[in-house]
Protein backbone atom coordinates (compact mmCIF):
# COMPACT_ATOMS: atom_id res chain seq x y z
CA UNK A 1 0.00 0.00 0.00
CA UNK A 2 1.29 3.45 -0.90
CA UNK A 3 2.44 5.55 2.08
CA UNK A 4 0.13 8.38 0.94
CA UNK A 5 -2.89 6.12 1.59
CA UNK A 6 -2.00 6.00 5.27
CA UNK A 7 -1.61 9.75 5.54
CA UNK A 8 -3.88 11.09 8.24
CA UNK A 9 -4.41 7.68 9.82
CA UNK A 10 -0.90 6.76 10.94
CA UNK A 11 -1.11 8.68 14.22
CA UNK A 12 -4.28 6.82 15.23
CA UNK A 13 -2.72 3.46 14.31
CA UNK A 14 0.35 4.18 16.45
CA UNK A 15 -1.83 5.31 19.36
CA UNK A 16 -3.95 2.15 19.01
CA UNK A 17 -0.83 -0.03 19.27
CA UNK A 18 0.38 1.88 22.33
CA UNK A 19 -3.03 1.57 23.96
CA UNK A 20 -2.02 -2.00 24.84
CA UNK A 21 1.01 -0.86 26.83
CA UNK A 22 4.44 0.77 26.47
CA UNK A 23 6.63 -0.35 23.55
CA UNK A 24 9.87 0.76 21.97
CA UNK A 25 9.75 2.34 18.52
CA UNK A 26 10.61 -0.73 16.47
CA UNK A 27 8.07 -2.84 18.37
CA UNK A 28 5.35 -0.23 17.69
CA UNK A 29 6.12 -0.21 13.95
CA UNK A 30 6.30 -4.01 13.81
CA UNK A 31 2.93 -4.22 15.55
CA UNK A 32 1.39 -1.95 12.89
CA UNK A 33 2.91 -4.12 10.15
CA UNK A 34 1.86 -7.42 11.73
CA UNK A 35 -1.54 -6.13 12.87
CA UNK A 36 -2.35 -5.18 9.28
CA UNK A 37 -1.09 -8.55 7.94
CA UNK A 38 1.65 -6.68 6.11
CA UNK A 39 -0.74 -4.29 4.33
CA UNK A 40 0.86 -1.28 6.04
CA UNK A 41 4.46 -2.11 5.18
CA UNK A 42 6.14 1.31 5.31
CA UNK A 43 9.91 1.77 5.44
CA UNK A 44 10.47 1.41 9.19
CA UNK A 45 12.76 4.43 9.49
CA UNK A 46 10.10 6.74 8.09
CA UNK A 47 7.58 5.94 10.85
CA UNK A 48 9.71 7.07 13.80
CA UNK A 49 9.12 10.80 13.09
CA UNK A 50 5.38 10.22 13.60
CA UNK A 51 6.11 8.92 17.11
CA UNK A 52 8.21 12.03 17.79
CA UNK A 53 5.40 14.25 16.52
CA UNK A 54 2.92 12.48 18.82
CA UNK A 55 5.24 13.11 21.75
CA UNK A 56 5.59 16.79 20.85
CA UNK A 57 1.78 17.04 20.83
CA UNK A 58 1.60 15.41 24.26
CA UNK A 59 -0.27 12.32 23.02
CA UNK A 60 2.56 9.96 24.02
CA UNK A 61 5.59 10.34 26.23
CA UNK A 62 8.86 8.50 26.08
CA UNK A 63 11.63 7.43 28.42
CA UNK A 64 15.14 6.19 27.75
CA UNK A 65 16.56 2.95 29.14
CA UNK A 66 19.73 1.02 28.45
CA UNK A 67 19.20 -2.46 27.01
CA UNK A 68 22.13 -4.66 26.01
CA UNK A 69 24.46 -1.63 26.11
CA UNK A 70 22.21 0.32 23.71
CA UNK A 71 20.00 3.30 24.49
CA UNK A 72 16.36 2.39 23.99
CA UNK A 73 13.42 4.79 23.80
CA UNK A 74 10.12 3.42 25.04
CA UNK A 75 6.82 5.13 24.28
CA UNK A 76 3.68 5.20 26.38
CA UNK A 77 0.28 6.66 25.54
CA UNK A 78 -0.86 9.59 27.71
CA UNK A 79 -4.36 10.39 28.94
CA UNK A 80 -4.63 13.01 26.17
CA UNK A 81 -3.53 10.31 23.71
CA UNK A 82 -6.30 7.98 24.87
CA UNK A 83 -8.85 10.75 24.44
CA UNK A 84 -7.52 11.58 20.97
CA UNK A 85 -7.71 7.89 20.00
CA UNK A 86 -11.29 7.67 21.23
CA UNK A 87 -12.20 10.69 19.09
CA UNK A 88 -10.36 9.22 16.08
CA UNK A 89 -12.33 5.98 16.41
CA UNK A 90 -15.63 7.84 16.28
CA UNK A 91 -14.52 9.78 13.20
CA UNK A 92 -13.24 6.62 11.52
CA UNK A 93 -16.45 4.65 12.25
CA UNK A 94 -18.57 7.40 10.68
CA UNK A 95 -16.23 7.78 7.71
CA UNK A 96 -15.81 4.06 7.00
CA UNK A 97 -19.54 3.36 7.32
CA UNK A 98 -20.29 6.14 4.82
CA UNK A 99 -17.59 5.03 2.36
CA UNK A 100 -18.59 1.37 2.63
CA UNK A 101 -22.21 2.26 1.92
CA UNK A 102 -21.24 4.23 -1.19
CA UNK A 103 -18.73 1.69 -2.47
CA UNK A 104 -21.10 -1.25 -2.04
CA UNK A 105 -21.75 -2.96 -5.39
CA UNK A 106 -25.33 -1.99 -6.04
CA UNK A 107 -27.13 -0.11 -8.76
CA UNK A 108 -28.10 3.50 -8.08
CA UNK A 109 -31.40 4.61 -9.68
CA UNK A 110 -31.03 7.25 -12.39
CA UNK A 111 -32.62 10.60 -11.46
CA UNK A 112 -33.37 11.85 -14.98
CA UNK B 1 34.11 -4.23 14.43
CA UNK B 2 31.98 -7.07 13.07
CA UNK B 3 30.76 -6.72 9.49
CA UNK B 4 27.07 -6.61 10.50
CA UNK B 5 27.77 -3.80 12.98
CA UNK B 6 29.73 -1.95 10.28
CA UNK B 7 26.75 -2.13 7.92
CA UNK B 8 24.43 -0.60 10.51
CA UNK B 9 26.96 2.02 11.63
CA UNK B 10 27.72 2.95 8.01
CA UNK B 11 24.02 3.51 7.37
CA UNK B 12 23.69 5.66 10.51
CA UNK B 13 26.84 7.64 9.63
CA UNK B 14 25.41 8.42 6.18
CA UNK B 15 22.13 9.46 7.76
CA UNK B 16 23.90 11.64 10.36
CA UNK B 17 25.25 13.89 7.60
CA UNK B 18 21.71 14.47 6.31
CA UNK B 19 19.84 15.28 9.53
CA UNK B 20 19.16 18.92 10.48
CA UNK B 21 18.18 20.12 13.94
CA UNK B 22 19.64 20.47 17.42
CA UNK B 23 22.58 18.17 18.14
CA UNK B 24 20.84 16.46 21.08
CA UNK B 25 17.79 15.68 18.93
CA UNK B 26 19.96 14.25 16.13
CA UNK B 27 21.91 12.06 18.57
CA UNK B 28 18.61 10.81 20.03
CA UNK B 29 17.33 9.92 16.53
CA UNK B 30 20.49 8.01 15.68
CA UNK B 31 20.48 6.15 19.04
CA UNK B 32 16.84 5.20 18.55
CA UNK B 33 17.40 4.00 14.98
CA UNK B 34 20.51 2.05 16.07
CA UNK B 35 18.39 0.21 18.63
CA UNK B 36 15.66 -0.47 16.06
CA UNK B 37 18.13 -1.65 13.40
CA UNK B 38 19.85 -3.95 15.89
CA UNK B 39 16.48 -5.33 16.92
CA UNK B 40 15.46 -5.86 13.29
CA UNK B 41 18.77 -7.57 12.48
CA UNK B 42 18.34 -9.85 15.51
CA UNK B 43 14.92 -10.93 14.20
CA UNK B 44 16.42 -11.79 10.82
CA UNK B 45 19.21 -13.72 12.56
CA UNK B 46 16.62 -15.62 14.60
CA UNK B 47 14.92 -16.54 11.31
CA UNK B 48 18.14 -18.15 10.12
CA UNK B 49 19.92 -15.35 8.24
CA UNK B 50 23.68 -15.02 8.69
CA UNK B 51 24.65 -11.82 10.59
CA UNK B 52 25.77 -9.85 7.53
CA UNK B 53 22.64 -10.68 5.53
CA UNK B 54 20.53 -9.92 8.60
CA UNK B 55 22.09 -6.44 8.95
CA UNK B 56 21.60 -5.76 5.24
CA UNK B 57 17.96 -6.87 5.48
CA UNK B 58 17.41 -4.63 8.53
CA UNK B 59 18.87 -1.61 6.71
CA UNK B 60 16.72 -2.40 3.66
CA UNK B 61 13.64 -2.63 5.87
CA UNK B 62 14.30 0.82 7.36
CA UNK B 63 14.38 2.56 3.97
CA UNK B 64 17.05 4.43 2.06
CA UNK B 65 19.03 7.21 3.72
CA UNK B 66 17.19 9.68 1.45
CA UNK B 67 13.78 8.37 2.54
CA UNK B 68 14.57 8.42 6.24
CA UNK B 69 16.28 11.83 6.11
CA UNK B 70 13.27 13.27 4.25
CA UNK B 71 10.87 11.73 6.79
CA UNK B 72 12.77 13.24 9.72
CA UNK B 73 13.44 16.66 8.16
CA UNK B 74 10.12 18.28 9.09
CA UNK B 75 10.16 17.00 12.67
CA UNK B 76 13.78 17.96 13.31
CA UNK B 77 13.33 21.39 11.71
CA UNK B 78 10.34 21.96 14.00
CA UNK B 79 12.47 20.91 16.98
CA UNK B 80 15.16 23.33 15.79
CA UNK B 81 12.61 26.16 15.70
CA UNK B 82 11.42 25.33 19.22
CA UNK B 83 15.00 25.14 20.46
CA UNK B 84 15.88 28.58 19.04
CA UNK B 85 12.77 30.20 20.48
CA UNK B 86 13.13 28.52 23.87
CA UNK B 87 16.77 29.61 24.24
CA UNK B 88 15.93 33.22 23.33
CA UNK B 89 12.75 33.46 25.41
CA UNK B 90 14.41 31.93 28.48
CA UNK B 91 17.61 34.01 28.24
CA UNK B 92 15.81 37.22 27.21
CA UNK B 93 15.07 38.43 30.75
CA UNK B 94 18.70 37.72 31.74
CA UNK B 95 19.78 40.33 29.19
CA UNK B 96 16.86 42.73 29.52
CA UNK B 97 17.05 43.08 33.30
CA UNK B 98 20.49 44.78 33.13
CA UNK B 99 19.32 47.30 30.52
CA UNK B 100 16.19 48.03 32.55
CA UNK B 101 18.25 48.63 35.69
CA UNK B 102 20.73 50.78 33.76
CA UNK B 103 18.52 52.93 31.54
CA UNK B 104 15.03 52.65 32.91
CA UNK B 105 15.13 51.92 36.64
CA UNK B 106 11.76 53.59 37.22
CA UNK B 107 10.03 53.44 33.84
CA UNK B 108 10.62 51.30 30.71
CA UNK B 109 10.46 54.47 28.57
CA UNK B 110 14.26 54.47 28.40
CA UNK B 111 14.23 51.24 26.40
CA UNK B 112 13.35 52.25 22.82
CA UNK B 113 13.49 48.65 21.53
CA UNK B 114 10.80 47.46 23.94
CA UNK B 115 8.05 47.27 21.25
CA UNK B 116 10.39 45.23 19.04
CA UNK B 117 11.17 42.83 21.89
CA UNK B 118 7.45 42.59 22.62
CA UNK B 119 6.74 41.55 19.03
CA UNK B 120 9.61 39.03 19.13
CA UNK B 121 8.24 37.51 22.34
CA UNK B 122 4.76 37.29 20.80
CA UNK B 123 6.09 35.54 17.70
CA UNK B 124 8.13 33.21 19.91
CA UNK B 125 5.10 32.27 21.99
CA UNK B 126 3.12 31.71 18.80
CA UNK B 127 5.82 29.35 17.49
CA UNK B 128 5.84 27.41 20.76
CA UNK B 129 2.03 27.24 20.88
CA UNK B 130 1.68 25.99 17.29
CA UNK B 131 4.41 23.35 17.56
CA UNK B 132 3.81 21.91 21.04
CA UNK B 133 1.12 20.35 23.19
CA UNK B 134 -1.34 23.13 22.37
CA UNK B 135 -1.63 21.76 18.82
CA UNK B 136 -4.36 19.53 20.21
CA UNK B 137 -6.50 22.68 20.19
CA UNK B 138 -4.80 25.13 17.81
CA UNK B 139 -3.63 24.50 14.24
CA UNK B 140 -0.04 23.32 14.06
CA UNK B 141 2.54 25.33 12.14
CA UNK B 142 4.26 23.72 9.17
CA UNK B 143 8.02 23.32 9.78
CA UNK B 144 8.98 26.05 7.30
CA UNK B 145 6.72 28.58 9.01
CA UNK B 146 7.88 27.60 12.50
CA UNK B 147 11.47 28.04 11.37
CA UNK B 148 10.73 31.43 9.82
CA UNK B 149 9.13 32.50 13.11
CA UNK B 150 12.17 31.33 15.08
CA UNK B 151 14.52 33.19 12.73
CA UNK B 152 12.39 36.33 13.14
CA UNK B 153 12.68 36.04 16.93
CA UNK B 154 16.47 35.67 16.65
CA UNK B 155 16.75 38.69 14.33
CA UNK B 156 14.45 40.70 16.62
CA UNK B 157 16.62 39.96 19.65
CA UNK B 158 19.81 40.81 17.76
CA UNK B 159 18.39 44.09 16.46
CA UNK B 160 17.22 44.83 20.00
CA UNK B 161 20.71 44.22 21.38
CA UNK B 162 22.35 46.35 18.68
CA UNK B 163 19.79 49.08 19.36
CA UNK B 164 20.55 49.11 23.08
CA UNK B 165 24.30 49.13 22.48
CA UNK B 166 23.82 52.11 20.13
CA UNK B 167 21.67 53.92 22.72
CA UNK B 168 24.40 53.45 25.30
CA UNK B 169 27.21 54.46 22.95
CA UNK B 170 25.44 57.68 21.95
CA UNK B 171 24.21 58.53 25.43
CA UNK B 172 25.91 61.64 26.79
CA UNK B 173 25.66 60.58 30.45
CA UNK B 174 26.79 56.99 29.89
CA UNK B 175 29.41 55.99 32.43
CA UNK B 176 31.53 52.90 32.77
CA UNK B 177 29.61 51.42 35.67
CA UNK B 178 29.55 47.74 36.59
CA UNK B 179 25.91 47.72 35.52
CA UNK B 180 26.77 49.16 32.09
CA UNK B 181 29.57 46.65 31.54
CA UNK B 182 27.28 43.78 32.59
CA UNK B 183 24.51 44.94 30.23
CA UNK B 184 26.96 45.32 27.32
CA UNK B 185 28.50 41.91 27.99
CA UNK B 186 25.06 40.28 28.23
CA UNK B 187 24.03 41.78 24.89
CA UNK B 188 27.32 40.84 23.22
CA UNK B 189 26.97 37.24 24.42
CA UNK B 190 23.41 37.12 23.14
CA UNK B 191 24.47 38.59 19.81
CA UNK B 192 26.99 35.75 19.46
CA UNK B 193 24.29 33.31 20.52
CA UNK B 194 21.89 34.88 17.99
CA UNK B 195 24.38 34.44 15.14
CA UNK B 196 24.84 30.78 16.11
CA UNK B 197 21.07 30.20 16.29
CA UNK B 198 20.47 31.96 12.97
CA UNK B 199 23.08 29.75 11.31
CA UNK B 200 21.31 26.73 12.77
CA UNK B 201 18.03 28.02 11.26
CA UNK B 202 19.72 28.49 7.89
CA UNK B 203 21.15 24.96 7.99
CA UNK B 204 17.71 23.57 8.86
CA UNK B 205 16.16 25.61 6.04
CA UNK B 206 18.67 24.12 3.59
CA UNK B 207 17.69 20.62 4.73
CA UNK B 208 14.05 21.42 3.98
CA UNK B 209 14.96 22.87 0.56
CA UNK B 210 17.05 19.79 -0.23
CA UNK B 211 14.14 17.53 0.60
CA UNK B 212 11.79 19.63 -1.54
CA UNK B 213 14.23 19.26 -4.45
CA UNK B 214 14.46 15.49 -3.85
CA UNK B 215 10.65 15.23 -3.85
CA UNK B 216 10.44 17.16 -7.11
CA UNK B 217 13.07 14.90 -8.69
CA UNK B 218 11.16 11.81 -7.55
CA UNK B 219 7.90 13.24 -8.92
CA UNK B 220 9.56 14.06 -12.25
CA UNK B 221 11.08 10.60 -12.38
Amino acid sequence: MRPETLKGHLDALLLAVLEGGPRHGYAVIEAVREGSDGTFDLPTGTVYPALHRLERSGLVHSRWDTVGGRRRRTYEITLAGREALKAERVVWDTFSTAVSALLARRQWPATS
Amino acid sequence: MARDVLIIEGYLAALATRLPGPRRARVAVLDELRDGLTEAAARHTDSGSPPRAAAEAAVGEFGTVDQVAAAFAGELVTQQARHVVTVLVVTGPLVGVWWLLLLAPTSPAGIPVLPLIGVAVLIGLLVLATTGGLTRWVPSAVPRRALAGAAAVAVGCMVGDLGMLTVLATSSDAGLSVLAITAVLASLIRLGCGVHLLRACLHAQQALSGDDADSERRSAG
